[in-house]
């Protein structure tokens, strides 16, 4: 898929389609691509969160790509993309930023300067 | 002059920058099909208001722009208050904003309070601060007035 913004496929990935309903923690060493719902933690090396896709809690991950909606707290600690379906609410940091137009961002929006001092933080690789 | 600058009144509310018709805005008014423009170039700087229908900020503006359309240049600053209806962004921008449309070019960079209704960055823009999408409110229901002004630091 010409959009995927992470090269996944010699690593550990999840796929939560749409209609699925996920609670709970996730480390994922590669890409986690959500159509259906998450809720909790999750860690990840990139996510993809489709146009029906819905994910809020604690989420740090390298790269995001976003179409669907983005709730709670979101650490980017390379780039971010939302596209023009795209919604992020909440607090989001980020190193690199791009916004599609009809994307939206709502809540407090942070740059980060070293990604390094963020990943020793939250604890991410 | 054809307007008396310093009687435009500048939207205080939630309700009043919902309804405000740029239409109406005096320099646009008077301007008519006329597409006039203000440039303030990189050697100059503006302390105070400064409305216009289109403006072009290459230098420092420290204060509230009040315009239909307004560009910070790469060499632009603005720190203060930004109500418009387009904002573009190639230079810096430290200020509480309220628009219809933002857009942060590369190299450009934004930190406020932002309240826009289309947004859109740019790969190698740079934003912070906190944002909140206006919704379009319907004129027949206004809601009741805040406390305080939407345009901290404005001037009526």
């Amino acid at each position: 898929m010409e959009n995927k913004i992470a090269d996944n496929e010699s690593e550990g990935t999840i796929f939560i389609g749409a209609g699925v309903q996920f609670k709970g923690d996730m480390t994922v060493p590669g890409c986690a691509s959500v159509d259906g719902k998450f809720e909790g933690t999750l860690k990840a090396k990139s996510l993809i969160v489709g146009q029906t896709g819905n994910v809020s809690g604690q989420i740090s991950v390298e790269t995001a790509e976003v179409r669907g909606a983005v709730g709670d707290h979101l650490i980017v600690q390379s780039k971010l993309v939302v596209r023009s379906t795209g919604s992020i609410s909440g607090s989001v940091s980020y190193s690199k930023i791009m916004v599609e137009e009809g994307g939206e961002l709502a809540g407090t929006i942070e740059k980060i300067s070293d990604p390094k001092v963020v990943a020793l933080k939250t604890g991410a690789e | 002059m054809p307007y008396d600058c310093t009687s435009i009144y500048v939207p205080q509310h939630e309700d009043e920058v919902a309804e405000y018709d740029w239409e109406q805005f005096p320099p646009s008014k008077v301007s008519g099909g006329k597409n006039g423009f203000t440039i303030i170039d990189e050697y100059s700087g503006i302390e105070g208001k400064l409305i216009a229908r289109n403006a072009f900020i290459h230098g420092q503006v420290q204060g509230l722009v009040f315009a239909e359309n307004v560009t910070v240049e790469k060499t632009g600053r603005v720190n203060g208050v930004i109500f418009c209806r387009n904002l573009t962004v190639f230079g810096k921008v430290d200020a509480n904003i309220i628009c219809d449309s933002i857009f942060v070019r590369t190299g450009g960079v934004m930190t406020s309070m932002l309240k826009y209704k289309n947004l859109r960055i740019e790969q190698g823009g740079a934003v912070g601060g906190k944002f909140e999408k206006r919704v379009v409110i319907d004129a027949r229901a206004k809601p009741a007035k805040s406390d305080g002004g939407l345009l901290r630091g404005g001037a009526r």
